[in-house]
């Protein structure tokens, strides 16, 4: 099937792997396509930020290289490190007692080991490359970033600088937990992914668990929609919604007012904090169930 | 299907009008606070092109994601966009609304004319009296300051309790912790001994800085003391790298970008807080909660409340707003000005209600008092 509009194409190409994305989200993925910029997606945990690097991959068939960022990643950790006891072991075997001699040619690529940062811009075909949860690493890994995002290059004092043979299509997911620089920003366009509404989750349930009865799948999210309404410290996410109807689903649960004392065993899949569930007492879920009957 | 990265030339007088159209409305988001230099316009307006301009929901997508920064930004963008590329009459009020800290400048420059340093300052003039010594100046009540020397001796020792601060968060800062020796650096340095490390490598780890977050009552109850207490969370902010400082009265507003360390005096945007009448504590922690607690908020953050802790909300909406925030962070610290001024009369019942969740409510009425709070934030 060919689309002459890029948006739509990708919207589609998404909607096959089972990630529905709306309108406006496959625009911004296609102009970061068309434009070459890397996507900075912001939002709440669960509301499908990594899905879309995957889903762009596996739609796009090409490799998908993730850095997963965490507080203290570095250099060694995200770009390039020296293989260190490879170099020693040359250097004992060719050095004949000279020092000198002995570190010469150590530096060089030969000795390289790729992290998943020059990995993605040594590809020899497209790929996509995810960091995920920018929000994570130290102010000080973002400023390693802004030559890779702004350039696709990247410098190894050692060697000099190693442009990207393909341009990787880059995603940034962050949490929020910290302000990131004013400088990554720029370098990236911005979608800051909300929860979803009723049609949209309902559409991303049905796509994902097509076994799951029309009508069930109905009140789940009219539920979890009622929840993200609720004083909750964790609001339940998308990866939620699905887990939970997945739950459902094995537990062949066939309306939620009708089992209310096996749905309420359930819902571990959507409240993730004691406070949560002390909150909401059995009456109130009955009362939600009970509500999520409506049209 | 590649658009090109660079910025097409239009080519019919419909384009170059709706090109001007783009520009003027990249430039016109300044005065709304978004960052937007020439790379940013060329950006936005690439952008547009390549998602097809004459389609409204595509080009609002496009500038969109080239011009907001956060999520603060990206609420606030699309009532700008139909106020300008559709010119519905209620846009601006949305804006305004929907804006909780940034206004436009026009609208601060004429805010600052009611201000509480205005009228502080038409008190002092009226209040005459004569300065005080250092000693007597440092026990001050802050409440009871009419006199312009005093005032301006006031100012003088908040800018030398900055310069204070921040020699003693640099010393702290660079009172590291044990080192560790680094591993790969060692090995790297042996290449040139034939691979024995005859030398560790070590690494000495930062110590690091907590953050603050700093809430500046501003409202008509707290009028005497807001004028000192915005200058004290000034100082703060110009020590600590790592320091967020709200105000609120009826509303949360976000003082961020006006305490920076350059700034020297006290900006009119600082000063265009406050006489709404009525005060929302609970209502503020919760604005906070929903928009900037995920990115400011970490488990080594110290809160500081600066107010007297009257809400005009029930009091256990306040208690219930600060047991929320209490888990996520490290210390909360209320400075209460009429602490020292009450001799231990009951405090608000707001504050009474809501004190399980505060670590420490200490007096904030004098210098004394305010240059004692260090060491509690530390």
């Amino acid at each position: 099937m060919s689309h002459a509009d890029p948006v739509d194409a990708l919207h589609a190409a998404l909607a096959s792997t089972g990630y529905i994305a709306d309108a406006e989200l496959a625009t911004c993925a296609s102009l970061a396509q068309n434009l070459q910029k890397p996507l900075l997606l912001e939002g709440e945990a669960g509301v499908g930020k990594t899905g879309l690097a995957k889903a762009l991959a596996e739609a796009s068939g090409v490799e998908l290289i993730r850095l997963q960022c965490y507080e203290g990643v570095d250099a060694s950790a995200a770009l390039y490190d020296w293989n260190y006891p490879r170099q020693l072991l040359a250097a004992r075997h060719g050095s004949g007692g000279d020092a000198t001699d002995a570190t010469r040619g150590l530096f060089t690529e030969a000795y390289l080991l790729e992290r998943p940062l020059l990995r993605a811009i040594r590809q020899p075909s497209e790929s996509v490359l995810l960091i995920d949860e920018v929000d994570r690493a130290d102010e000080e890994f973002e400023a390693l970033l802004l030559e890779l995002l702004s350039d696709f290059q990247v410098t190894v004092p050692e060697i000099g600088t190693l442009s990207a043979r393909h341009r990787p299509r880059v995603i940034l997911t962050s949490n929020g937990t910290r302000e990131l620089s004013d400088a990554l920003r720029r370098r990236c366009l911005y979608f800051f992914l909300d929860y979803p509404s009723f049609e949209h989750e309902l559409s991303i349930v049905q796509a994902r668990l097509p076994a799951l009865d029309p009508a069930l799948a109905r009140q789940a999210v009219r539920v979890v929609q009622q929840l993200r309404e609720e004083n909750l410290s964790k609001l339940p996410g998308l990866a939620e919604t699905l887990d939970w109807c997945a739950a459902l689903f094995a537990l062949g649960v066939t309306r939620l007012d009708a089992q209310p004392e096996r749905v309420r065993s359930t819902l571990v899949c959507l409240l993730k904090t004691r406070a949560d569930r002390q909150r909401l007492h059995d009456t109130d879920w009955d009362a939600l169930f009970a509500d999520s009957t409506g049209a | 299907m590649h658009c090109s990265p660079t910025l097409q030339v239009p080519d019919t007088a419909d384009a170059w009008a709706l090109e001007r159209r783009l520009l003027a409305f990249c430039c016109a988001l300044r005065e709304h606070g978004y960052t937007v230099s020439i790379a940013e316009v060329l950006a936005a307006v690439t952008a547009a092109q390549c998602a097809g301009a004459l389609d409204r929901t595509r080009c609002r997508v496009a500038l969109r994601s080239a011009l907001c920064r956060d999520r603060a930004q990206w609420r606030r963008f699309d009532p700008l966009f139909d106020a300008w590329f559709t010119g519905r009459a209620d846009a601006d009020s949305q804006d305004e609304t929907a804006i909780q800290g940034v206004a436009p400048r026009s609208a601060l420059a004429q805010a600052s004319v009611h201000s509480p340093a205005r009228q502080l300052a038409h008190a002092s003039v009226t209040g005459g009296g004569a300065a005080v010594g250092d000693e007597a100046l440092q026990s001050l009540d802050l409440g009871r300051v009419f006199d312009p020397r005093t005032l301006r001796d006031i100012d003088a020792w908040m800018d030398a309790l900055t310069r204070r601060l921040k020699r003693e968060v640099r010393r702290r800062h660079q009172r590291g912790g044990h080192a560790r020796v680094r591993l790969s650096r060692t090995l790297r340095r042996a290449h040139g001994t034939g691979g024995e490390p005859f030398k560790l490598v070590h690494t000495k780890p930062q110590r690091r800085l907590p953050q603050l977050v700093v809430f500046v009552d501003v409202s008509q109850s707290m009028a005497a003391y807001s004028r000192f207490f915005l200058q004290f969370a000034k100082g703060l902010a110009g020590a600590f790298e790592r320091c967020e400082v709200y105000g609120f009265d009826t509303e949360l507003i976000a003082l961020g970008d006006f305490v920076r360390p350059a700034r020297t005096a006290l900006p009119p945007a600082m000063q265009s807080v406050a006489w709404r009448g009525g005060t929302r504590i609970a209502h503020a922690v919760e604005a906070f909660m929903a928009e900037h607690a995920n990115s400011v908020l970490n488990s080594r953050s110290r809160v500081l409340f600066l107010s007297d802790g009257y809400d005009t909300a029930p009091p256990e909406q306040l208690a219930r707003q600060l047991a929320r925030l209490r888990p996520r962070v490290k210390r909360v610290l209320w400075l209460h000005p009429l602490l020292a001024r009450e001799h231990g009369a009951p405090l608000d019942p707001c504050l009474r209600m809501a004190a399980q969740s505060i670590d420490r409510i200490v007096p904030a009425h004098s210098l004394d008092a305010l240059s004692d709070v260090f060491s509690e934030i530390i």
